[in-house]
C-alpha cells in the first residue's frame, strides 16, 4: 500500500477556486504538489502560504512548450507525478453561438481540451512506466446536459467526459485509475471569468441558493482519491441540492 | 445527513451490497429497515445489528405488498429518511434470441417494478417531511452495450434516468437522488446470474480484484453523509482491472 506523503499531485490551474482547494488539501493530507497556472504572483502567495512540499510552475496550459518545459524541469522531489489533476478550464461568452466571439471560441478549446492533452501527453507516460498513477479530469454537467449559451464550452466538457472512460479501455491491466469529476455550481471564479470580471453574478446566484464550496468539491475529488486503490471511480457527477433540471424548451409558432 | 436523522429503509438486504449497507448505517448510528424475500437472513441480521435494526420481510414485486409493510411500520421507523433501493437481479446469460421470458419478466419485476413501488410508497412521505434521500442502485450495464445484458442493463438504463427525473421533480425541496452505478463488484449476484453453480460463479472474480459489498455501501453511506445541499447524481465505480472492449467486428467469409 502506498503512502500518500508519496504522492506527487500536479495541479493545472492552481491560481483559483478548485485549483487552490485541491492544493490546500492535498499538503494539509501529507502529499508533494505542483502547483500550476498562468498568474505568478499567486501561485507565490500560495507557495508562502504551502511551505516546502509545495513546488509552483507558471504554465499556460495552451502552450505545449510551456507545459512540457515545466515537466522535464521539476525539482528532485516532484518528479515522479502519481497525481495529475487536470482542472485549468474557463467559459467565455455564452450567448448564443452565431453571436459569440471565435476568439473565445478558440480560447475555451485551447484551454480545455488541448490544454488538458498537452498536459496528459508530457504526464502518462511516467505514471504508465512507474505502473501507478490518477488522472482526475474536470467535466462539467454541461458536458453531459444541453442548456442554451453552452455550445463550444459544454463540448469541451463532453470531450473530457469520454476521454476519461477511453482512456481507461486503453489503460486496462495497468494500475492507473482515470476518473471525470462533473460539477454544477460551485465556489469559484468561473462566472467571474465568463461575466468578464463582474462579480455581481456569483453574488446573484448565491442570493438563497446553497453553491457546493470548492473546499467542499476537493473533498469530493479527495473521496475518490482515497478509494481502495482496485477502485476506480469513472464519474461523479454531482450538483447542488438547489440545482436541477428544467423542462424540456418548446418554441410555439404565434 | 446526519446519522441521527437517517432511518434508511434498504431493499434486498439478505446478501450482498443490502446487508453491508445495513451493517454499515448502523455502525455509523443510524437506524435502518432491512428488507427482502428471506425472513431467516433477515432476523439473522437483526439479531446482529440490534435495536438499530428492525427486519421487515417484503417482496418488492408487489405493490400491495410494499404498502402494506411500510404501513405496517412500528413507530420509531415510520418516519424513513433514506431508501437504498438496492433489490435487483441479473437473470440469464445468453443473447436476446435465447432468452427466457420468464428471466425477462423477472428482471423486470424486480428492477424497474420494485424500484417504482418502494419510490412510489415512500418518497410522498419524504417530500411532507422535507427529508429524503433515494440511493439506487444502478450498473455499468445501463451506460453501455454489453452483449448478454439485453434487459438487465435496460433496467439499469431505468434506474438511472428515472433517478434523474424523480430529482428534477423534488426541485426546491429537500430530497437527494443518487444513482450508483457498479461495475463487477463481489456478492451473490453471479451466484443468482449463474443459477446457484458456485464454481461458474466464482470462475467470474478469477485473477480479478472486484468491487467488495463494503466498498459499495461505503459508497452508498458517503453520498447520504454529504452535507444536505450537495447532491451526487451520479457515482460510478468499476474495479481498475475492468474497462471497455474494442468493437467487434464479423466478417462475412
Amino acid at each position: 500500500m502506498t503512502e500518500i506523503s508519496d504522492d506527487v499531485v500536479f495541479i493545472t490551474g492552481a491560481t483559483a477556486g478548485m485549483g487552490t482547494a485541491f492544493a490546500r488539501r492535498f499538503i494539509n493530507e501529507g502529499a508533494h504538489v505542483v502547483a500550476t497556472g498562468r498568474r505568478a504572483k499567486r501561485l507565490d502567495a500560495l507557495q508562502q502560504e504551502l511551505g516546502d512540499r509545495l513546488h509552483t510552475a507558471v504554465v499556460d496550459v495552451r502552450d505545449r512548450d510551456s507545459v512540457q518545459q515545466c515537466v522535464s524541469a521539476l525539482p528532485p522531489d516532484f518528479t515522479e507525478i502519481s497525481v495529475l489533476i487536470n482542472n485549468a478550464g474557463l467559459s467565455l461568452g455564452g450567448s448564443a453561438f452565431q453571436n459569440d466571439d471565435l476568439d473565445d471560441m478558440l480560447t475555451m478549446i485551447d484551454t480545455n481540451i488541448k490544454g488538458v492533452v498537452h498536459v496528459t501527453h508530457a504526464i502518462l507516460p511516467g505514471m504508465v512506466e512507474r505502473d501507478r498513477g490518477h488522472v482526475f479530469n474536470i467535466g462539467s454537467v454541461g458536458g453531459v446536459y444541453a442548456v442554451p449559451g453552452n455550445s463550444i464550452y459544454g463540448s469541451t466538457k463532453s470531450f473530457l467526459h469520454m476521454f476519461t472512460l477511453d482512456l481507461r479501455a486503453e489503460l486496462l491491466g495497468q494500475h492507473i485509475r482515470v476518473s471525470v469529476l462533473e460539477p454544477g455550481a460551485v465556489e469559484s471564479e468561473f462566472l467571474e471569468v465568463r461575466a468578464r470580471g463582474d462579480k455581481s453574478v456569483l453574488e446573484n446566484l448565491k442570493r438563497g441558493f446553497r453553491i457546493i464550496t470548492a473546499d467542499e468539491f476537493a473533498d469530493i475529488l479527495f473521496y475518490a482519491y482515497s478509494l481502495p486503490p482496485h477502485v476506480n471511480a469513472n464519474i461523479i457527477e454531482v450538483m447542488p441540492t438547489d440545482q436541477s433540471w428544467n423542462r424540456v424548451a418548446i418554441h410555439r409558432a404565434t | 445527513m446526519k446519522p441521527q436523522d437517517m432511518i434508511a429503509f434498504i431493499t434486498g438486504a439478505t446478501s450482498g451490497f443490502g446487508a453491508a449497507a445495513a451493517r454499515r448505517f448502523v455502525s455509523e448510528g443510524a437506524k435502518v429497515i432491512v428488507t427482502g424475500r428471506r425472513k431467516e437472513r433477515l432476523e439473522a441480521l437483526s439479531e446482529e445489528l440490534g435495536d438499530a435494526c428492525h427486519p421487515l420481510p417484503l417482496d418488492v414485486t408487489s405493490y400491495e405488498g410494499v404498502q402494506a409493510a411500510v404501513d405496517s411500520l412500528p413507530a420509531g421507523f415510520k418516519d424513513i429518511s433514506v431508501l437504498v433501493n438496492n433489490a435487483g437481479a441479473a437473470l440469464g446469460l445468453g443473447p436476446a434470441y435465447e432468452a427466457d421470458i420468464k428471466n425477462w419478466q423477472g428482471m423486470l419485476d424486480t428492477n424497474i417494478n420494485g424500484v417504482v413501488y418502494c419510490t412510489h410508497v415512500i418518497l410522498p412521505g419524504m417530500v411532507e417531511r422535507n427529508r429524503g434521500h433515494i440511493v439506487n442502485i444502478g450498473s455499468v450495464g445501463g451506460r453501455q452495450p454489453n452483449p448478454g445484458s439485453n434487459v438487465y442493463g435496460s433496467t439499469k438504463a431505468f434506474v438511472h434516468l428515472f433517478s434523474k427525473n424523480v430529482r428534477a421533480e423534488c426541485f426546491g425541496k429537500e430530497i437527494r437522488v443518487t444513482c450508483l452505478e457498479p461495475g463487477v463488484a463481489r456478492s451473490e449476484f453471479n451466484l443468482v446470474r449463474y443459477e446457484g453453480d458456485e464454481g461458474k460463479a466464482e470462475a467470474g472474480y478469477a485473477g480479478l480484484e472486484v468491487l467488495t459489498s463494503e466498498e459499495i455501501a461505503d459508497s452508498i453511506y458517503y453520498c447520504v453523509a454529504l452535507p444536505d445541499h450537495i447532491n451526487i447524481n451520479v457515482i460510478q465505480l468499476m474495479p481498475v482491472m475492468q474497462a471497455y472492449s474494442p468493437w467487434r467486428m464479423h466478417r462475412r467469409e
